[in-house]
């Protein structure tokens, strides 16, 4: 471990309340627990390390890796570039180097909240003086007939990606039921394995729930111009075929035939564990503004909270790997006693080919909406409320192009700055030139 | 080889806005040719050390750049990576100016 860690007595103790549960013994000697060894998870033993926590530190995960990074899953790892080795979250050997002890292969099952203790599938029971609940979320299911037959999956895990990509031989039929960013994201790879490709939805459009209209429109003929075919507008309504799925039903009487399923229908927060301790519960795990659940013992971050957006007052939860690296760092401080406010500044992207998509701040809150065409062909869109601010920024196209945009355009909301519209849709204008009296600041 | 036959002339500084970069090809790699607002030039590789992406589509602000692709930012001084996800340093060259030229130093 490393020299400079504090020792367990220097934690300030003081500043912390249990729950008004009568103390015992020292609870901190029990340390810190982590379930859920994702991002989040991952992230939040680092952290608690480099804030100081030198005590006992536990980290519980059902998988049987060490921690890696999602999102190349539906990318690199689904179109067969680079195993999900190639990312892990920490650095090799980081949890025996800091004395943080990495339980896998095993669940968290039940949570007593009085004796500070939680039971793990392993039969064992782990005493805990602070709590992390950063379980993640679950793949939605698709309750249809034949949904259980074989070469049908889900896309959330290492594993999962690996069996997918084992089943995605040149020429392959497959079908993707929800067309949302990982949906559209593991088209792109099937397309790089050279399959035929279908995507199923139930909206009229694309990534209906994370993305602006005029976006996923470009992301659409994209992907037509690479083979794609969309059914949009269309319900699965049931699944056929003997051991393996041959074929699907479509609510517009079509059958589809396929030999391989990608299921992407959106994800829950995984809170039955939370639930089952009574913690309160709506739209995730609900934590306050220090990510605190109900339990001030008991803490929660990543794709499974829910937590009050500062601007709108509305509990919102968000899915992407900025939030659950921003809440790792905070949650990590207030476990050892900060009072740190977590405040939002989302920001999420999605890789589609040689394409990107990047969404910063909140469009829906903007609805005028400032166009940029950009001389490659990329598309910004700045999210504009009525006085004039930008509430978000949306970007489809180059790296070069939709980053810098994106950034400028986060710039602009942090400043709460006013461009003017004509600036902003004119692609000869430098955006670089509309933050510079504040860069200079 | 002698030092000086190591120094190749990138491009000319007034080529290169302020508080910018700006991609270089030489034989068969990239690299990324800085600008501080005050002057001063700075090299580095141009490919990401965390994904594919050119650090080149990037985005300047005071010494550091931020990847286009996934935010990763590095200080182009040292090549420090400073945030996930991006964690392995950039590999950087010595660069000078010379009548207005920025010459870098590989090899
Ligand atoms: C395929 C894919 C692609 C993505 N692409 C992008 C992208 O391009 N951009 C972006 O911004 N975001 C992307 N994301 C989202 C991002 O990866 C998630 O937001 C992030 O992983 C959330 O971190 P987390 O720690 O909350 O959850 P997770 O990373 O899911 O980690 C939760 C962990 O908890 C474990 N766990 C759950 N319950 C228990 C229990 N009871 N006991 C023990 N362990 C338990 C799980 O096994 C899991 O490992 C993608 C996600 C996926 C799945
Ligand atoms: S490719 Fe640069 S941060 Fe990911």
């Amino acid at each position: 471990m490393k020299s400079d860690v504090g020792q367990a007595e220097d934690w300030p103790t003081s500043t912390f309340t249990l729950n008004d549960a009568p103390v015992e013994k020292n609870l901190s000697e029990h340390g810190m627990v982590i379930v859920g060894a994702g991002h989040a998870g991952a992230r939040a033993a680092e952290a608690l390390r480099k804030n100081g926590w030198s005590g006992k530190l536990t980290i519980v995960e059902s998988e049987d890796a060490m921690p890696y990074e999602r999102p190349p899953l539906s990318k690199a790892v689904l179109s067969g570039t680079n195993s999900f080795e190639k990312y892990p979250i920490l650095v090799d050997g980081f949890f025996a180097a800091n004395g943080i002890e990495h339980i896998r292969d095993t669940t968290a099952l039940s949570i007593d909240r009085n004796s500070h203790l939680i039971e793990l599938s392993n039969g064992a029971e782990l005493p805990y003086h602070r709590l992390l609940l950063a379980p993640g979320a679950e793949p939605r299911r698709l309750n249809v007939i034949g949904s259980d037959l074989g070469k049908i999956s889900f896309l959330r895990s290492a594993s999962d990606a690996n069996r997918l990509a084992s089943w995605l031989q040149e020429s392959a039929k497959v079908v993707i039921v929800g067309g949302g960013l990982i949906g559209l994201e593991a088209a792109a790879s099937a397309i790089a394995r050279k399959c035929d490709v279908t995507v199923v939805e139930l909206a009229n459009r694309l990534m209906n729930r994370a993305v602006p209209e005029k976006i996923a429109l470009a992301a659409k003929l994209r992907h037509e111009k690479e083979g794609v075919c969309f059914k949009l507008g269309c319900a699965v309504k049931e699944i056929n075929g003997v051991n393996n799925v041959s074929s699907l039903r479509l609510s517009t009487g079509e059958i589809l035939e396929c030999d391989v399923v990608l299921i992407s229908v959106g994800v829950e927060p995984r809170v039955s564990l939370a639930q089952a301790a009574g913690l309160d519960i709506d739209n995730g795990i609900a934590v306050d503004k220090y990510l605190r659940t109900s339990d001030v013992s008991i803490y929660s971050a990543g794709d499974a909270c829910s937590f009050a957006d500062e601007a709108s007052g509305e509990r919102i939860r968000l899915e992407c790997w900025k939030n659950a690296e921003d809440q790792a760092y905070v949650v990590a401080k207030n476990m050892l006693g900060g009072e740190q406010i977590y405040s939002t500044s989302p920001w999420m992207w999605s890789d589609q080919y040689e394409s990107t998509i990047q969404i910063a701040g909140f469009p829906a809150r903007g609805p005028f909406i400032t166009e940029r065409v950009c001389l490659d062909g990329s598309l910004l869109l700045f999210h504009m409320t009525e006085t004039g601010h930008i509430a978000g920024v949306s970007g489809f196209g180059s790296l070069r192009e939709v980053g810098r945009g994106v950034r400028f355009g986060q710039l602009m909301i942090q400043r709460m700055l006013t461009p003017g519209v004509g600036d902003l849709c004119d692609y000869t204008v430098d955006l670089r030139s509309l933050i510079v009296p504040a860069v200079v600041a | 080889m002698t030092d000086t036959a190591t120094w190749v002339a990138a491009c000319k500084l007034n080529e290169l806005p302020k508080e910018d970069v700006k991609r270089w090809d030489h034989g068969s790699k990239s690299f990324a040719v800085f600008r501080t607002a005050d002057d001063r030039v700075f090299v580095t590789d141009d490919i990401c050390t965390h994904e594919y992406a050119h650090i080149s589509d990037g985005f300047v602000m005071g010494t550091t750049v931020e990847c286009p692709r996934h935010a990763g930012c590095f200080d182009f001084r040292t090549g420090e990576a400073l945030n996930p996800p991006a964690c392995n340093r950039l590999k950087t060259y010595s660069a000078k100016v010379e009548n207005g030229t920025v010459f870098v130093q590989i090899g």
